[in-house]
């Protein structure tokens, strides 16, 4: 542990020789001291934390730890976040008991220079301060994480040895979606159990709309929520942590890192979890930063993925929306899945293919976000649509009916290819697609199958003709996920302005934070520790 | 203006508030609004509304509304003439007497343009023939509209516009589809090897709706006659059906039975040998033809992964 970390470590023993219990560690329903002028607060804690996620519950548990009391405001109406529907991938190393009991050899020095390297696109970017945070604490949260009930598989797996995933929450009814893969739910219902059990105050259906401010000292003193109708204040008396998730769900600030990234670009986790910037928007608004943006563009990694599951809206990878979840009125389908590229091709919304279809690279992604044709839309691709036969479906071994697929808008079917493009109408399909050019784009590349070649876009020995009816066209547009940079901060999660000061009383973790861009749940609870330390220490100078 | 004369008789207005789409198909129904207002506030709902194209009337439906203002609004469905061109409908709200008052008779008229109707198509089942033999594609026609084209006939022809084939299309509509009619065509496969490219059509076809011809063009590949039989036999790794492998021995193909057997009948030559089904990992080698052969290939499963397992930052 560096000098640093070991510093802003205060345990809860230490907090209570210091006296420093007087304030903390009570939760109130208050008519409490007014902050902004005239105004009274609704409720206290000595930690207040937007969002139940990863980040935030991680947060909620450190800082509970350590005497101070925690309300959590929640926008949705469970806890998880993305974290709950995800993989479960951890990525925490330096001599985890995972890692010792896997025979891996591991150091905190070595993960700080795994994740520095200039060579590779995904560590180039990372601030090397906040990637020896995560060195140093990579260890002891792995740890900290199993103390807290979360379960892993017994695996060290990935290039580093430091990856492994948790084990899926064991409680049916309280999975979002029931899919074998969603590992994530592991550790999130874990944390909440965890959290509640030591006295989280976790606000549901609570979104954070507003920071207050001390209008005298510029301090963060709380912040304002919205909870049906009713507008809350709540008081940090140590600070506010900022655990919102990131920003891909929020179409103006997304582009501003890559212009192409407009409306039709749906993202992971949605429509049970949206990623709207709520964070770093409020934290702008008192002048934070951002920070790592190049992380944010890089040309690899997953913030934008090839649809695993086609003919439903939200199609992204291991993200396979099952009908029994609590969601699925709004998932609305789950896609047609184990796509065989060979089988589809893929074309732009005016019915002309643009690229190898079984290319998966960012070359594949700046395709299919090029030029539409609409000159009333000159950023963003348009729609993309997988267009395939009744062989094809044959071969796939897919039912194309509902709930497979959503025939409001993402997925149709014809008898003729002309009547197919006449058929397609979704809310970001900006022109009609041309009968006479889908057809013409067909015959095209049945004659490419019947020379083995792709003239066009050197598809490897395109195999399978699209000619026997009836024809399909299903929703294949890239999906976007993980956020890649976020607010600035400091070494102790502290959001840092645009003059490169401290914002007092305001922290930040989780994919809202920038500087490491790390996919994944690991990061999440480790940076949302550090958060909690620091509002915790800023809880015992306040009192 | 004025909404009721000097003899106290009142002049209703109609209003087109939603008009019919400027072209629609011929013999096709013909939808549109009319607002029916009284200035003087009678309530007309309900009143006798007549559609007329020049002096026959065409019986159409009529059915009343409110619009927001309270005004009577008449919804008027109408069969449009299957001859194409201009349509002009005269609606007229005869004089009557509404709430104890006379009321002349008023008309508006509602121009539309019908149209012949769309046709698409698709070829399907093209096969890869033997050089200078013949060989079936199926042709399907459909109609936008839904007209039933059993009986029309359908032509393919060669890129200088000659007919190389024909059919007509059959009574029912292929199984699995929402109308499409379809005819099998016999062709000639070029004597010389390659790939070609022929244009099905489906031509404006006589009869009382008035129909579009359509057009699509599909391509096939000639194969050197099979010399030879290749017997595959694809063998599994593990539990699975092993019927309905696919097996190519370079353009020639054939299908296992459940056995896991197939027969390829081949020219002379080197060739990629490969089976494939979406449940196994695609295997294939190089495969030199000189006489009839036997081969066995191993398939395994694929490997089904969480795509996130593939993404292992770092």
């Amino acid at each position: 542990m560096s000098d640093e970390a070991r510093k802003d470590s205060i345990s809860r023993r230490d907090f209570v020789r210091r006296g420093a219990t007087v304030g903390l560690g009570s939760t109130a329903l208050a008519s409490l001291a007014t902050c902004a002028p005239g105004e009274a607060w609704d409720l206290s804690a000595d930690v207040v934390i937007a969002g139940a996620g990863t980040s935030g519950l991680s947060a909620a548990i450190e800082a509970l730890d350590r005497g101070a009391s925690v309300i959590i405001a929640e926008a949705n109406y469970d806890i998880g976040g993305h974290g709950i529907l995800s993989g479960g991938r951890v990525n925490l190393g330096g001599g985890t008991s995972r890692q010792r009991s896997r025979g891996v050899e591991d150091s905190a020095d070595a993960v700080f220079e795994y994740w520095i390297r200039h060579d590779n696109l995904q560590s180039r970017y990372t601030d090397r301060d906040l990637t020896r945070v995560y060195a140093d604490l990579s260890a002891e949260t792995f740890e900290w994480m199993v103390e807290n009930g979360v379960e892993f598989m017994d695996e060290a797996i990935g290039a580093d040895r430091r990856n492994g995933r948790t084990v899926q929450w064991p409680v049916r009814e309280e999975l979002i979606t029931s899919y074998p893969t969603r590992l994530g739910s592991g550790l999130l219902r874990a944390l909440e159990k965890s959290a509640r059990a030591k006295g989280a105050q976790i606000l549901l259906l609570h979104k954070m709309t507003d920071l207050v401010q001390d209008p005298d000292t510029k301090r963060v003193v709380g912040m304002v929520v919205e909870n049906e109708g009713r507008t809350l204040r709540i008081r940090a008396t140590g600070g506010v942590i900022l655990a919102t998730g990131g920003h891909t769900s929020n179409v103006a600030f997304r582009r501003m890192f890559d212009p192409r990234l407009t409306e039709e670009y749906q993202t992971a986790g949605e429509p049970y979890t949206s990623q709207n910037a709520d964070g770093e928007l409020v934290a702008m608004k008192l002048g934070a930063a951002l920070w790592g943006t190049a992380s944010q563009t890089m040309e690899a990694g997953a913030w934008i993925s090839k649809t695993e599951h086609i003919g439903c809206r939200w199609g992204y990878s291991s993200l396979w929306w099952q009908p029994d979840s609590p969601v699925f009125d709004k998932a609305r389908a789950s896609g047609l899945s184990e796509v065989d590229w060979q089988n589809v091709i893929l074309v732009k919304q005016t019915g002309v293919r643009f690229h190898d279809e079984t290319d998966d690279s960012h070359a594949f992604f700046a395709g299919c976000m090029s030029y539409s044709g609409d000159p009333n839309k000159k950023n963003g691709g348009g729609p993309i649509w997988a267009v395939f036969d009744a062989d094809a479906v044959r071969r796939q071994g897919w039912d194309p009916r509902p709930p497979n697929v959503d025939p409001d808008g993402y997925f149709y079917s014809a008898d003729t290819l002309v009547e197919l493009a006449g058929k397609v109408r979704n809310p970001y399909q900006t022109l009609p697609m041309n009968g006479r050019t889908l057809q013409e784009t067909v015959a095209r590349y049945n004659g490419f199958v019947d020379r083995g070649v792709d003239d066009d876009f050197g598809k490897p020995r395109p195999l399978y003709k699209i000619q026997t009816p009836p024809f399909y066209a299903a929703w294949s547009t890239p999906i976007l996920h993980d956020s890649l940079c976020g607010l600035r901060v400091d070494t102790q999660c502290r959001v840092i302005d645009l003059d490169e000061q401290v914002i007092e009383g305001l922290y930040c973790a989780g994919e809202a934070m920038g500087g490491f861009p790390q996919h994944g749940l690991g990061r999440c609870a480790l940076f949302g520790r550090v958060a909690a330390r620091s509002a915790v220490a800023s809880a015992s100078r306040s009192v | 203006m004025s909404g009721t004369g000097g003899d106290g008789v009142h002049r209703p207005t109609l209003e087109l508030v939603e008009p019919p789409e400027p072209e629609v198909p011929a013999g096709t129904e013909v939808r549109w609004s009319v607002r029916v207002c009284c200035p003087s506030g009678c309530d007309l709902a309900s009143s006798h509304l007549t559609v007329a194209t020049g002096n026959t009337d065409v019986g159409a439906s009529v059915t009343w509304e409110e619009d927001d203002g309270g005004a009577a609004l008449a919804r008027v469905v109408a069969r449009a003439p299957t001859e194409v061109g201009e349509v002009r409908w005269t609606v007229t709200l005869p004089a009557t007497v509404a709430g104890e008052h006379a009321h002349e008779a008023a008309t508006l008229t509602v121009v539309t343009r019908t149209v012949p109707h769309a046709t698409s198509l698709a070829v399907w089942g093209v096969p890869s023939p033997v050089r200078g033999r013949p060989f079936s594609v199926w042709v399907g026609v459909k109609c936008r509209e839904g007209c039933p084209l059993r009986g029309h006939g359908v032509e393919v022809r060669d890129d200088a516009g000659r007919e190389v084939g024909t059919g007509a299309l059959k009574r029912a509509t292929r199984p699995g589809t929402d109308g499409l009619y379809e005819a099998e065509v016999t062709l000639a496969a070029p004597a010389q090897p390659g790939v070609f490219f022929l244009d099905a059509h489906f031509p404006t076809p006589e009869g009382e709706v008035p129909h579009e011809a359509s057009q699509g063009t599909f391509s096939f590949r000639t194969l050197d006659p099979p010399e030879h039989v290749v017997r595959v036999r694809v063998l599994l790794a593990h539990e699975a059906s092993l019927a309905g492998v696919e097996v190519r021995v370079g353009p020639y193909e054939a299908v296992t039975d459940e056995r896991g057997a197939a027969e390829v009948g081949v020219a002379s030559g080197t060739f990629e040998l490969s089976v494939r089904r979406i449940d196994l990992e695609p295997v294939s080698r190089e495969l030199r033809v000189t006489g009839d052969a036997e081969v066995e290939l191993v398939a395994s499963p694929r490997r089904r992964v969480d795509a996130d397992e593939e993404r292992l930052w770092m």
